[in-house]
Formats: structure tokens, sequence, C-alpha cells
């Protein structure tokens, strides 16, 4: 008879979080970094402010 | 796979002096739940995730944060602009909110339904009341946090619905809402304070909503108030999968909402920072503040809408003993469950009519709140007493004999 892969699943779920969380980490620690400083308000304002 | 609290296993130097990994087993990992486990069980864990993603976020929004009248939205601004991943951490945020209250209302609908307010649950029910007021205050302090035209309009009707409330009520709306005498700004640095710290007690009310569950009768879709021994199994391995499966089922329409519709909870409103020049005419509000909107409006005066929000949450509270029915669970009561998918029917077209309160809406809003009033306050005690519930079995339907 065969089992369901306990272990396989369980291994599956912890690689699909440590992924997940470690995508989010890498958010998380990379918003501390520094502030953009040319900040546009907008898409439109950016491109008319921008060297011809 | 070890099992729960193996005796035979030599305990580790720290799980010796903190037997933190016993209690992670003997109340988490194999902790014992009834074997007809389903999806609507897994939505307190997931609570949980949705507020623990509040809570980190939250603190990281904080840290770019400005509360004062002319900084705030600016501030909102250059998160989403410059701030590295500003937009996503925001986002995170604001649908996160939305997930948690869809996740809440639903909570609150199964607990209408399987009956988990009663029969020794009385007390977990009215802390996950609590909890349950506390993220309707949070969603309202955070929606005036934006600091755009939609949040004064919401802040100038909190303060005016506050200091409705007799003798008490102006007090209460300065001290939240700020100094200014006639409350038309409000004070950015006390609502943001309040947000933060009331988001921290509120994750001292949600451990005690679960410590309460816990304790109480384990819920079941039978709602059997004592469930035979043979009736219960250990979460993993029989209840893991589920929960794995409703949370990625979650995570998916939680990142849809994120990447494909960002801007879907928000008002537009908000778009226009706040100032006495751009007063909207009416609340532009999200959707899982607009059923208390709608009690609020059908209340015909401020008093009268305050009055009726305390009025439903108290009977909803008062619940456990205005249910006299010998069965618990709705599926052996036929009249009570119509009254129910009445109840949450009211309860939707009193949010779409709050939405946009015009015309006959205004009569179907009044309607309605009469309904949800009279759904606790007659139909529900008539029912119990008048309905014969069908046999309800001692063992669980769903599980394996």
């Amino acid at each position: 008879m065969r089992q369901t892969p306990i272990r396989f699943l369980t291994i599956l779920a912890l690689a699909f979080a440590a992924v997940g969380f470690g995508a989010m980490a890498w958010v998380f620690i990379a918003a501390l970094g520094p502030i953009r400083p040319a900040a546009a308000p907008s898409v439109a304002t950016n491109l008319a402010s921008s060297r011809r | 796979m070890t099992p729960p609290s193996d005796p035979s296993a030599p305990p580790s130097w720290l799980e010796q002096r903190l037997p933190i990994g016993r209690m992670l087993r003997d109340h988490l990992i194999f902790a014992p739940i009834p074997a007809d486990f389903s999806l609507g069980a897994c939505v307190e864990p997931l609570i949980w995730g949705a507020l623990i993603t509040l809570t980190f976020t939250g603190i990281w929004l904080g840290l770019f944060y400005h509360a004062a009248p002319q900084h705030a939205f600016t501030s909102l601004q250059t998160i989403m602009r410059a701030v590295p991943f500003g937009w996503l951490i925001r986002d995170l945020h604001r649908t996160g909110v939305s997930i948690l209250f869809a996740l809440a209302y639903l909570q609150l609908f199964r607990a209408l339904r399987l009956g988990l307010y009663r029969d020794g649950r009385e007390l977990a029910w009215i802390v996950s009341l609590v909890r349950f007021a506390m993220f309707l205050f949070l969603g309202v302090l955070g929606f005036i946090m934006i600091d755009g035209a939609a949040s004064i309009a919401l802040s100038l009707d909190l303060a005016a619905h506050l200091a409705a409330i007799p003798l008490i009520g102006h007090a209460i709306a300065q001290a939240f809402l700020g100094a200014a005498s006639d409350l038309s700004r409000p004070d950015l640095t006390r609502i943001a304070m309040a947000h933060i710290a009331i988001g921290f007690l509120l994750l001292l009310i949600a451990g005690l909503t679960s410590l309460t569950q816990r304790l109480a009768p384990p819920a079941n879709r039978d709602g059997l108030p004592r469930l035979d021994p043979r009736d219960l199994v250990a979460f993993h391995p029989y209840g893991s999968p589920r929960l794995f499966a409703a949370a990625i089922i979650t995570g998916l329409i939680f990142f849809g909402l994120i990447l494909a519709a960002p801007h879907g909870q928000s008002s537009r409103l908000n778009a226009i920072p706040a100032g006495t020049l751009a007063l909207p005419l009416h609340l532009d509000l999200p959707w899982y503040l607009l059923g208390f909107a709608g009690l609020a409006q059908a209340g015909q005066s401020l008093g009268g809408g305050t009055a009726l929000i305390a009025v439903v949450l108290i009977l909803l509270a008062a619940l456990p003993w205005l249910d006299r029915s010998p069965a618990a669970a709705a599926r052996y009561r036929p009249w009570h469950r119509r009254a129910l998918w009445l109840l949450a029917g009211a309860w939707v077209l009193l949010s779409i009519g709050a939405a946009d309160p015009r015309g006959a809406w205004t009569l179907m809003i009044d309607l309605s709140a009469c309904y949800v009033i009279a759904h606790f306050l007659l139909v529900t005690p008539l029912i119990s007493l008048l309905e014969a519930p069908q046999p309800v079995p001692t063992r669980l339907r769903g599980a394996k004999k």
C-alpha cells in the first residue's frame, strides 16, 4: 500500500516558506537603504524634466 | 515523526529550562483538532498571518511616516515612490487590511453558523468580538493617517459621532482626535500613536482570543458542546495540509490583489491632500467599514447612529444568552439557517447602500438595519424557542467511525 509522502511534503512546504520569507526579508532589509534622491512625483513629470 | 511529548526522549539543555518545544508540539503542531477540520477552521491561523504581516509592514511604514499635517501626505508619496520597495510594503499593509477584514467577517459568519458563541465558548466569543472591534477602530485610525480628502471627511464624521455621546463624548473625541477645539483637523501625532499602540495591544488581545479558543470546547461543524475523544485527531498531519492549502489560496489572492489591483481598496479622494478647500460631500470608505457606516446612517442622527453601532456590538456579545435552542449548529436548524442568510444579505445591502446613500437606497439602508437589529433581538430568540431542531448526532458526522 502506498503511503502519503509526509516527509516530502514537509520539505516542500519548508522550501516554499523559506523562499517566501527570504524574499520578504530581502525586501524589508532593502527598504532600509538610502532613499532615491531624485524622486519625481510622477512618471509624466519625470519624462518632462529629463534631458532631451 | 516525533509523537506528542515523547517521554522517552531526553530533553535538551534549553528544553529543560524553557519547554517551548513541548508547548509547540502539544498546543500547535500536534494540538487536538476535530476530525472534521475544514478550510473554515483555518481562518484563525490565517488571521494571525495577516496580523503579523500588518505588524511588520506597519513598523517599516512607521520609519518613513511623518505624523504632521503638512508632511503625512508627502511622506506617503515618498514611501510609494522613493523608498526602495516602499510601494510593496505599503501595498502589503493596505491590502493586508482588506484580507484581514475578509477573514474576520468570514470568521464571524462561521461562528454564527456553527454556534461557536455558546456551550462553554461564551468568553472566547466575547474576546473575539473585542478583537473585531479593535480591528474596526484601527482600520478607521489607519484610514485617517493617510491624510487625504477622504481621511479628513472620515475624521470629521468620527469626531461628530463621538461628540454626540452624552457627557463624555466631546472629551473622548478631543482625546483621540487632538487639540483643535473645533476638531476640524485631526492631530495626526495622536492618531498615529494610537494606531501603533493599539496595534501592539491588539496582538495581546489576539493572543487572548487564541488562548480562550484553545481552552474552550473544540469548534466543530456539528456544533457539539463536547467531542468524543475518538473524534479528535492531531493537527499534524491530519489538518496541516488543509491549512497549507488555505494559506496558499489566501496568499495567491493577497498577492494577486497587490500586483493587479493595488488601488482597488483605496479611496480615489485620498489622492488629494487633506485641506479645508477640498472637503468631500460624502464619506468614501473602504468596504470593511461600509456596514457600520450604513448603521450610522440608519440611526437618522449623529447620536442615533453611534447608539445603533453600539447596540449591534452589544447584541452580538449577548448572543449566547439570546439563543435558547438545544442545537447549536445551523445545519440542524433550518429556519435559523435561513435567518442567518437573511442577516448576511441585509449586511451586504447595508454596505452597498452606505457606499452611495441616495434615493431608494436610504430606505434600503433603514430596512436592512432594522433586520440586523431584529435578527439578534427578536428573530434569533423566537426561532430558537419555537423551532424544533433536527436530531443532533453524538459523534461528528464527517468523522471516520
